[in-house]
């Protein structure tokens, strides 16, 4: 007879990361559809360009430097999809070239890979293509690929939210800190809920690899962005400072970890 | 309808390891060749060490090392059954007569283990006995079964581990939603006022000894009883039954009530210890094809073996047939943080980074990170997305802190 034998537990639950990868992109979907409807085929362009770009890059990198198998977690697409919605309508197509390749260069692979980055790739991206090209990514009037109504992306929120595939914390605290903190610094709060916002809210800083662990970090993670979501908001462009907010908190996540840490459970 | 089904086949040969109990081995009492009763001790030592039984009746075969459910090969008595289920004579003492030292000495005697401890260790005095009534894991239902089958003798195993203890109050904790159980044994215990049960919504994890008198604690804080943490005794179903066993019929622990999951007929039976795997499952109608992993006791915690030639010992309280769709190894992926497993853990650690630094042998930090706090429940590699071995790892780590 050959019978296994192995470590426990012998059972496991029917989850696996390219399931949550999955979600993310099936929860992007209805925004992306609506994207296209409102744009047509430059908003198109920018997305296929940006998600084949993301794709490449991480194949190429992974294959030919590292020469280790081509991963097939799908987490370049969701960076790609990101990437693209944050894109003006009107960038030449090379924006979302640079800004992918760069976002999975040196946002991902830099850092040692899928799992390991401390900020998000996509944002990484975004912020270099900001600081490079300005008269790009800044066109006052033009229409953001995200700028959708925002129930839209609620809709794939939702979505994560009952599937468990973020930590709930996060978008729990980032929109508690930004009703509070504007709430307080304007009369009229209408113009925080944009796609961009949400967007960031519920897609971007709920990214697991990049945020906390620990049950009071992620709490202090939301607050944070939502602080600095608003302080830069105020003086700079509001779907900007959600961004930087986000990334600025991201640099700060293993502080936080390690200053949040539970007391242990012990018995007696 | 009875739940539990004695297996009545006399196997042919009976395995019994000397050491069933966290610590030294048993010395053999008897040598190759000797006839020995149901119920004669076989096996013994120093003070501390607890008393192994012959389950069978029979010549002694051998004496050699043999496969062990938990550990490697231990040094086991064989013995070949002849059939004629000679017992010695067992005597039966009334307990309201005892003394605390007396009852303490008679459990001693009678081997009485519970998870590798023995019995007598843990009666020191107490306020409060609680019986752990829930089954710790999924497929695992011989506590339910033994409430069902034995109220009475459980709720006389409870009072003789109270007075062993000193303790005025007993609580059986039971699931809340088995109402069944709950009834059966209000009922056995109408008599007894200080005998109680605490209905427990059952997570997995409550189910082990210290979340599980935390939880009976808190529940009976909150109805305004005065009780604390230091002063209780947890137990288990099967502990009850054996001090009974022990006690009012002079029986020492020569039997346990198994779970048998994934064979033709899953249910509970009564095995002798020392009967092989192979022998409880055949009971159960056999496998149902070909077997891919067995597992000793529940599925998040248990042992899988290496071959059904395993004997039943004291402490197996389940056994999980696994098949190929099963018990397939998926392929572990990098861990992505996303705190499923600190969710989960009942210990209020942070799993992933245990494992992340039990996997780059940073044991120093596996110690600042409280791994010694870790109970080893399986919750975090049950729940890993990216099927990281987690508890292995924080296994291994432990043992290289040691």
């Amino acid at each position: 007879m050959s019978i296994i034998v192995s470590a426990p537990p012998h059972i496991k639950k029917d989850t696996c990361t390219k399931k949550m990868v999955c979600g993310v992109i099936i929860a992007l979907l209805p925004a992306l559809a609506v994207s296209l409807y409102l744009f047509g085929l430059p908003a198109m362009a920018i997305i296929l360009t940006s998600v084949l770009a993301a794709v490449c890059a991480e194949g190429a990198i992974q294959k030919f430097i590292l020469k280790k198998a081509i991963p097939t977690d799908g987490s370049a697409i969701v960076t790609g999809l990101l990437l693209a919605l944050l894109l003006h309508v009107n960038v030449p197509l090379w924006i979302p070239l640079i800004g992918a390749v760069v976002a999975i260069a040196i946002g991902k692979q830099a850092f040692g890979g899928y799992g390991s980055n401390i900020f998000n790739p996509a944002l990484v991206g975004w912020a270099v293509l900001t600081m490079a090209w300005p008269s790009h990514m800044a066109s006052a009037g033009v229409a953001r690929l995200v700028d959708i109504p925002p129930f839209v992306l609620l809709v794939g929120a939702a979505f994560l939210l009952y599937m468990g595939y973020i930590k709930w914390q996060i978008p729990a605290s980032y929109l508690i800190g930004v009703v509070f903190l504007s709430a307080l610094l304007t009369r009229d709060g209408s113009y925080i809920f944009i796609g961009a916002f949400i967007l960031g809210v519920f897609f971007m800083a709920t990214d697991p690899i990049t945020t906390p662990l620990t049950k009071k970090g992620r709490f202090i993670f939301g607050i944070g962005c939502g602080i600095l979501t608003v302080i830069y908001g105020y003086y700079g462009d509001y779907a900007e400072g959600v961004c930087y907010s986000i990334l600025l908190m991201n640099s700060v996540t293993p502080l936080i970890d390690r200053f949040m840490k539970a007391k242990p459970f012990v018995e007696g | 309808m009875r739940q539990i089904e004695p297996i009545t086949k006399i196997p042919e040969k009976v395995i019994i390891p000397l050491q069933q109990h966290v610590g030294a081995e048993n010395t053999p009492l008897v040598s190759v060749g000797d006839v020995v009763k149901i119920g004669q001790k076989i096996g013994d030592g120093e003070s501390g060490i607890l008393p192994v039984h012959s389950s069978a009746s029979g010549k002694v075969t051998a004496i050699s090392e043999c496969p062990h459910p938990f550990y490697e090969n231990v040094l086991s008595i064989i013995i070949e059954p002849d059939g004629k289920d000679a017992y010695i004579e067992f005597k039966a003492e009334d307990y309201s007569q005892l003394e605390r030292e007396q009852i303490i000495g008679i459990i001693k005697e009678a081997g009485v283990v519970e998870s590798g401890i023995p019995v007598h260790t843990k009666l020191s005095p107490s306020d409060v006995v609680i019986l752990n009534g829930m089954d710790e894991a999924p497929y695992m239902t011989s506590n339910r079964a033994l409430m069902l089958d034995f109220p009475s003798e459980i709720i006389d195993g409870l009072k003789i581990l109270m007075k062993a203890t000193g303790a005025s109050r007993g609580f059986i904790g039971i699931d809340a939603s088995d109402s069944e159980a709950i009834n059966t044994m209000n009922k056995a215990a109408v008599d007894d006022l200080n005998i109680e049960t605490v209905p427990l919504k059952t997570t997995y994890v409550r189910g082990m000894e210290e979340f599980f008198a935390k939880a009976v604690v808190k529940r009976e804080i909150s109805r305004g009883h005065r009780i604390s943490n230091a002063s209780t005794m947890t137990s288990t179903i099967g502990t009850a039954r054996a001090a009974y066993d022990a006690v009012c019929m002079g029986k020492p622990l020569i039997e346990t009530v198994v779970s048998v999951w994934g064979v033709k007929k899953s249910q509970n039976v009564q095995a002798k210890i020392g009967t092989s795997l192979r022998n409880v499952i055949e009971h159960c109608g056999g496998y149902k094809g070909k077997p891919k992993k067995i597992v000793v006791n529940g599925p998040m915690t248990g042992m899988a073996q290496y071959t059904d030639e395993v004997p039943v010992i004291k402490d197996v309280h389940g056994i999980l047939v696994q098949y190929e769709e099963d018990a397939t190894m998926a392929e572990i992926q990098p861990c992505i943080n996303c705190a499923k497993c600190v969710d989960v853990c009942p210990a209020n650690l942070l799993p992933n980074m245990l494992a992340a630094f039990a996997n780059k042998g940073r044991f120093d930090m596996c110690k600042r990170y409280n791994i010694s706090a870790c109970v080893e429940c399986g919750k975090c590699a049950y729940v890993c997305p990216s099927k990281i071995p987690i508890v292995q790892l924080i296994k291994c780590a432990k043992e290289w802190i040691k």
